[in-house]
């Protein structure tokens, strides 16, 4: 079998990995083992999450990304007593000027001597082409089965889904709740993919598909570790204008700075209210919880007094 | 030997009071304490070096904020340059009535005030609280403009840097502070690497990239000040450089290898941070480098210092938020040798036989904070043999994002390669509560280093 990347950024992608003839394996941490990442005050439990979790995934090899300091040293702590290949993916902070297009760019093209060491092969035009169509459609059903999953009852709360990466058990408690008279109107947690490029130009594919991939994915990305965050600002207002939620919920996880340093400005700016939900693996889930269940039903008092 | 003693400031001030007709006084001189009046309480819970090259090295640190509030009034540029630690001062440095200096700084006005500027407690309105470094003063400082003049410009770099910091500037920017942001990447060296100074190397690629954001860096700080930053004028600002890392390297090696210490810990550590911004004016940051140089030499050839043959050689990691640490490091029966507080690539020279950008973008992408860990901790060992370091301790910065890791990570390594004790502790802006804590752990360290040497 074609050997499998453990990968967790949403700016890796995967198209890539495949079209090398690798499985991209998007590591959903769903439990914290205390090995090798002991648990310590300010450390992030979803990085510990992902790193710990590596041993127990059935995964090849592993890519990392540079977009935080806690994924940076996790990986220098990892790699120091790798069992598994590591590779480091170098995601530039800034969007704005066309050196950080080429950074980005040349990190991708990186990637392929890493691959070929799993035994990849470097795609032609035609293998990244298909590669791309694929993952295009992929999650373009994504979306299309959320959207039926969800499909508002009378009165059904929407909500706007930001922040940090959901993990398998927050998401199970998602689920659940928003059976319950609520809605998700948009997805920009960091597994969701609402992150990535939508729909590809044909025409762009044909002349060459790494630099319409390269392209779509860095114009896309409205990350909160980006400098300056306006591009996460603008995204937001329009999905806000667009969808018009009755709220969001700001999911962060605890020493997560960017997040964080980000929470009274966004509280300021959704014209909405925003729930802040604490993340970490081990006592978030019950307390979050309560605290979802709280706020939608004081948003339902809202909608209908009696 | 003779035996030095430090100073506390009321014993300064009555030593001022002798010495003032006896010395000739730079244009920021005076006695300390009134700095004390002016609100820097926490001059009175440390103990200073009693030289007057001293007096002058603080009277530089602690009037930094008036002599900027001068400049910007006589009609001087001010740049403020924040996280490169050490590059972007170059450059501004290279122009003519401008002068750069990091707010970053504002870190130490907790410390230095003792909390009663109320810096953190304006930071915690914004919703940066105490899981920030305490480099969130600088949050506070900017909104209440008590503490330095608004600068013309602001740089910063992002990328491998500090969560902590991206996140406050990201912050600082929302308030209606425009930044100029320049990408620093991770430093990795699997793809035709290229040496760097302090034995590090980067891709070349990466290197081509910090130039490109320098190149920017430049344009912007030209259109600020209206000069040309030619090569040539780089190439001045470099040599500037390269003559007080000189005097620094000097100084350091002279401290660290005397038999006796002939400076303490705290003074070495203020003349280490000059070197990152100059603290705001490069000719007196060299005469007081220089002059305690001097005074060091002088008091090596007499036999004049501090402490016993027996005081262990500590290693330091980062730099300490309560300068108080200093002195309980001294009087736990320490004394440093070897540093790295953060920017040991500020302190190696600069190449000067390849055009000046290109040795800027080497400098920069030098810094140990964007390098790998095991990077940081190999320039440790090597620093800690070549001083003989006989433990390390590795200071925890409060809430900072990588402290979390590195300490671990560099603690195992020296450990392993080097067999000697080391500890992480963490050090608050005030440490005035876990002072019993730190100086039990300290102790015990040295104890350890002194059982050991008897076997």
């Amino acid at each position: 079998m074609n050997a499998a990347v453990g990968y967790c950024s949403q700016h890796i992608p995967p198209e890539w990995i495949a079209a090398h003839g690798l499985r991209p394996v998007r590591i959903v941490p769903s439990m914290v083992e205390n090995t090798p990442i002991e648990e310590s005050e300010g450390l992030c439990d979803f990085m510990r999450g992902f790193f710990n979790s590596i041993e127990t995934n059935e995964v090849d090899a592993v890519l990392s990304t540079t977009v935080c300091d806690q994924m940076r040293r996790g990986f220098d702590l990892f790699s120091s007593e790798r069992t598994k290949p590591v590779h480091l993916f170098n995601q530039p902070a800034l969007w704005k000027r066309s050196s950080h297009l080429k950074l980005f760019r040349y990190e991708l093209q990186k990637l392929t001597p890493f691959f070929k060491k799993l035994g990849g092969i470097p795609p032609t035009n035609e293998m990244l082409k298909e590669s791309m169509l694929y993952y295009e459609k992929k999650r373009i059903d994504e979306l299309h089965r959320r959207n039926k999953r969800v499909s508002p009852e009378k009165h059904s709360i929407g909500i706007g889904l930001i922040g940090g990466p959901i993990t398998k058990n927050e998401q199970k408690l998602l689920n659940k709740i928003m059976a319950k008279g609520t809605h998700i109107l948009f997805d920009s947690t960091e597994y969701s993919c609402e992150n990535a490029p939508i729909r590809y130009d044909r025409r762009a594919l044909l002349e060459s598909a790494f630099d319409h991939m390269t392209q779509q994915w860095f114009e896309t990305n409205h990350a909160i570790y980006q400098r300056p965050n306006t591009k996460f600002y603008r995204w937001l207002q329009k999905k806000i204008r667009e969808t018009n939620p009755r709220a969001l919920i700001l999911n962060r996880w605890i020493w997560c700075d960017f997040w964080s340093g980000e929470t009274e400005r966004i509280r300021t700016f959704s014209p909405v209210p925003v729930l802040i939900l604490d993340s970490n693996h081990n006592e978030a889930t019950e307390r979050n919880r309560t605290r979802i269940l709280a706020f939608l039903e004081s948003l339902q008092q809202e909608v209908s007094p009696f | 030997m003779k035996q030095l003693k430090t100073l506390s400031i009321n014993e300064w001030n009555r030593q001022y009071q002798q010495l003032k007709h006896a010395i000739s006084e730079p244009p920021f001189g005076g006695d300390l304490l009134r700095h004390f009046s002016d609100g820097d309480t926490r001059l009175q819970a440390i103990k200073m070096d009693p030289s007057p090259e001293a007096l002058n090295l603080w009277n530089f640190l602690l009037t930094e904020e008036g002599r900027l509030k001068e400049a910007k009034n006589r009609g001087t540029t001010l740049i403020g340059t924040m996280k490169d630690l050490g590059t972007v001062p170059i450059m501004a440095y290279s122009c003519e009535n401008t002068i750069a200096f990091y707010p970053d700084g504002a870190w130490w006005i907790p410390c230095i005030m003792e909390l009663s500027a109320g810096l953190f407690q304006i930071a915690d309105a914004m919703g940066i609280d105490e899981s920030f470094c305490p480099v969130r003063a600088m949050l506070g400082a900017f909104a209440n403009e008590n503490h330095f003049p608004h600068p013309d410009i602001l740089i910063c770099s992002t990328g491998a840097v500090c969560d902590d910091f991206s996140a406050i500037a990201q912050r600082l920017e929302g308030m209606g502070h425009p930044i100029h942001w320049w990408e620093i990447p991770r430093r990795s060296s699997t793809v035709a690497p290229i040496n760097l100074p302090g034995n590090n190397k980067a891709e070349s690629v990466q290197l081509e990239l910090v130039k490109e954001e320098l190149i920017t860096v430049k344009e912007a700080i030209e259109q600020i000040t209206g000069e040309v930053l030619s090569d040539k004028r780089l190439s001045c600002g470099i040599k500037k450089a390269n003559h007080l890392r000189s005097l620094l390297a000097d100084l350091r090696e002279t401290v660290f290898r005397a038999d006796y210490a002939p400076l303490p810990a705290l003074e070495l550590l203020i003349c280490e941070m000059f070197i990152i911004h100059y603290c705001s004016d490069y000719n007196w940051a060299c005469t007081i480098i220089g002059d305690l140089l001097d005074r060091c030499k002088k008091r090596i050839a007499t036999k004049q210092g501090y402490f016993g043959t027996d005081a262990v050689k500590v290693f330091w990691v980062n730099p300490v938020a309560d300068l108080k640490a200093m002195n309980i490091l001294e009087e736990s029966g320490g004394r440093i040798c070897g540093s790295d507080f953060l920017f040991t690539h500020a302190l190696d020279q600069i190449p000067t036989d390849i055009p000046p950008l290109d040795a800027l973008s080497q400098m920069a992408l030098a810094d140990p904070m964007v390098g790998p860990t095991s990077e940081r901790a190999q320039r440790i060992i090597a620093d800690m043999k070549r001083y003989g370091s006989e433990a390390l301790i590795i200071s925890k910065i409060p809430g900072a994002s990588h402290c979390a890791i590195e300490g671990k990570i560099i603690a195992e390594t020296v450990a392993k390669e080097l067999n000697l004790p080391t500890l992480e502790i963490e050090i608050p802006p005030l440490c005035d509560s876990m002072e019993p804590s730190i100086r039990t752990r300290i102790e015990a360290l040295v104890e350890s280093v002194r059982t050991e040497s008897l076997f």
